[in-house]
Parts: C-alpha cells; structure tokens; sequence
C-alpha cells in the first residue's frame, strides 16, 4: 500500500501503531473492494487485472496443450462408453423413425476394432488413414461381402447416449444412422492415446450383406453381446510428441460406400474391447471447465460484491454496466457447466 | 420513453439476447466450429451493446470501452478454453 493511499484514509493513519492488524486487513480488503477515494473498482477488477486474467486462461490452455507432447497419456478423457448402450441407444433411434433395428455383426464389430486400433497405432483421426487405407478395406478384410456400407466416428465422450446424440444431430452421420440401407452393425470402443491425450474411440460401421440371409440373428447377436461384456482391451500406442497431421477428408463428415468390387481376405484378429471405462490421470475436460467456471465465477463474486459494497457507501463509480458485465459471465458459466459436452464426431 | 424505462428496456435486451444465445448454444452444443464463432459472436454483441449503452447513456469514455472490450475478452477466453478441449 502506497504512502498515498494511507493518507487518503486517517482513520488508519490514526490507529495503525496501535493495530497494526488493522492495517493487514485494509491492505487485503483493499484489493477486493471498490475504491471510495478514487471511485473506481476493487484493484482485482482494475483492467489491469483482467488482462492478468486472460492472460493467465491463455497461459492454462497453451500448458494443456504442451503436456501431451512431453508426457502423453498424462492428460485424457474419462468415459464410461459400453457398446450394448450403443446398440440400443442408435436402434432407439431407428424405432423413432419407423425402420427396422440393425442387428450387431460380428465381422463388423472386429472390422471397427481393427480401425480403432489402426487410428491409435498411426496416430490419426479419419475416415480415411495417412498411408490410404478406407474404412472399406478394413470390412473387407473380415469377409464381409456388402452392397451397402458406412461409418461413424466418435472421440472425447464421456457417455454412450451423447455420442449417438451427437450423431444424429450432424446431417451425414444421421443419414448413416437412419439409413434403410443398412441391415447389421458393428461397434468398437477402444482406449488409447491419440495425439497425446489418452482417449475413447467409437467406431460405428453399418452394412448390408450381399446375401440377406447372411444377416445375422438375434441369437447370434445375444451371444456377440455376451462375449463383447466379458472383455475389456487398452490399446497401447506410441505417439509423436508434437501429434499429427489431421487427415480427414473434410470435418464433421460420416462416410458410406456402396457395392465393391474387391475380393475380401481372411482376417485372424480375435474380438476383445468393446466396454470402456476410460480414467486418464488428469481428465483434461473436467479441468479446463472447473478452471473456466472458478474464472468466471471469481469476477462475477467480485463484481456482485462491487455492486454491494458501492450501494453500502454510495460510491458512485465511472465505470460501465456491472450488471450486465454479471449476466455476461453468468451466461459463460451456465454454458460451460450445463451445456458444453466434451466430444468430436467425424 | 423516460430515462428509467429506457435503462430497463436495454437491460432486458442484453437477458433476451443472453437467452437467445443459450438457445443457440444448447441447438449447436455438439459443433464446437459453430461454438467457437458464436462465442466471437456473443463477445462482438457484448461490446458493442456496451459502447451503445454508454453513449446513449452519455457515458461514454475510453475507459468503460475499454472496460467493455476487457470483460468481453474474459467471457470469450473463458469460453476458449472450455471449448478447446
């Protein structure tokens, strides 16, 4: 505290060697109070202070983005994504819209895994890979012989019902979801680290066999589920430090194929993930929402205290609108708490 | 319309437009392109209700601009950093 500042305020320069506490107090207060001699705001809500502030937001997102370079896997997304919730939640969706529901296949669903595992171990977040290789190619190589076939992609959710919500509302991922086309599906929900943050991955591949009679039955599908609820698999992946190149064919996208020609290969790859309960050491969407809410909320606790503390000493300040600086922040909290959902759809 | 309805009438704007927003958030919550332009948007709308408010007011000054502009970049880098992630 300024020389200054005391000899604005007698009642201190009075008392101060007899309570030195008090002095203490005024000096902390001071910071969070508005300013009755100069008639401005509490020095944490100075311009100065809010340019400290956006700084320091900046500062926090630049640090979660360097951490995944240097120690990957640190930083993720936690999720609790299971595959029978899938399933029912997108054949929900189907019912709604008065189609019939997609039977799980298994060809498929190891299809998906393969295309999971494929985007964990070469880095990237497409439908379509760095070296080339379509989602085609991996249905394929299951012997999976289609007239009809699609696929969903989903990384960063948390839960089942917002990674099919998210679907159906981009327009080519629910024309994927809707689509008559499609008789079977296949899922895969695999842990790993992409691009530095330790993730979930869903692949949702639709098809139509060639043959209807090759669709597979309710038996078969209880059975698939069953085996799919006994297994749980972490993809272990390393990842360059800087992250890669996003390689999609254009953002936002789902992708479908109709009747190939090539001839299918035999695959000998098991069937293992399929539930994920995904909990990174740091879930980095919890923590730069608490941060984005402990931010807003701490100036708008000053600001309401502002307004306060004015009205109590009739301090009339030249300053802009406080209230509506309030509902600004009010609005960012309520978004940030209540409406942001963290995921991306491809 | 005296000064008291007319401090009324552009405080509602800014609750009636802060609706208007949270609608649209909710609607686009999925696409954080669109999210991220809405924020700009929201922030963009934020100061200058502000400079109008504040000549309107006669209030007008480089300080509460600036005061405007500050609080409009603390909602939008807080909005940032919620949705980069």
């Amino acid at each position: 505290m300024s020389n200054m500042k005391l000899e604005k305020n007698p009642t201190i320069i009075k008392n101060w060697r007899n309570n030195p506490k008090a002095i203490d107090k005024f000096r902390f207060m001071y910071h969070f109070l508005p300013k009755e001699q100069e008639k401005t705001r509490a020095g944490l809500l100075s311009h100065k202070a809010i340019i400290i502030y956006c700084l320091l937001i900046v500062l926090i997102a630049g640090i979660f983005r360097l951490i995944p370079m240097v120690f990957p896997g640190v930083l993720g997304y936690a999720s609790n994504i299971n595959i029978e919730d899938l399933l029912s939640y997108t054949n929900n969706r189907r019912k709604q819209s008065g189609l019939s529901e997609l039977r799980l296949n298994r060809k498929l669903s190891i299809a998906a895994e393969k295309k999971a595992s494929h985007m964990f171990d070469k880095n990237y977040w497409a439908h379509i890979s760095p070296d080339g290789v379509e989602p085609w190619d991996f249905i394929l190589d299951e012997n999976y012989d289609y007239i009809y076939a699609g696929e969903n992609l989903a990384k960063n959710f948390s839960d089942s019902d917002d990674v099919v919500e998210a679907w159906m509302e981009s327009p080519s991922h629910r024309d994927n979801l809707l689509s008559p086309n499609y008789d079977e599906v296949g899922f895969a929900v695999v842990n790993g680290v992409l691009d530095g943050y330790e993730t979930t991955l869903v692949v949702q591949l639709f098809g139509r066999p060639r043959e209807k009679g090759q669709v597979a039955s309710v038996f078969q599908e209880q059975d698939l589920l069953k085996e799919l609820n006994q297994s749980k698999t972490e993809v272990a992946v390393s990842v360059p430090p800087n992250g890669g190149p996003d390689y999609s064919l254009s953002e936002k996208e789902s992708i479908s194929k109709e009747i190939p020609d090539s001839a299918p290969s035999p695959s000998s790859v098991s069937m293992t993930n399929t539930s994920s309960e995904n909990e990174p050491l740091i879930d980095v969407a919890m923590a730069t929402r608490g941060i984005s809410i402990a931010f807003g909320g701490f100036i708008s606790s000053l600001l309401a205290l502002d307004v306060w503390y004015s009205k109590r000493k009739g301090i009339l300040k030249f300053t802009g609108h406080t209230f509506a600086h309030i509902t600004l922040l009010f609005l960012v909290i309520f978004f940030v708490w209540f409406v942001l959902r963290p995921g991306v759809i491809l | 319309m005296n000064k008291k309805s007319e401090h009324m009438f552009e405080s509602m704007l800014v609750i009636g437009f802060a609706i208007l927003f949270l609608i649209l958030f909710y609607i686009f919550r999925f696409d954080k392109n669109i999210l991220k332009v809405l924020s700009l948007v929201i922030t963009l709308f934020y100061v200058s209700w502000g400079i109008i408010h504040s000549a309107r007011e006669a209030r007008l000054a480089p300080s509460v601009v600036l005061e405007y502009l500050l609080f409009g970049l603390a909602g939008y880098s807080i909005l940032y950093l919620a949705l980069s992630f």
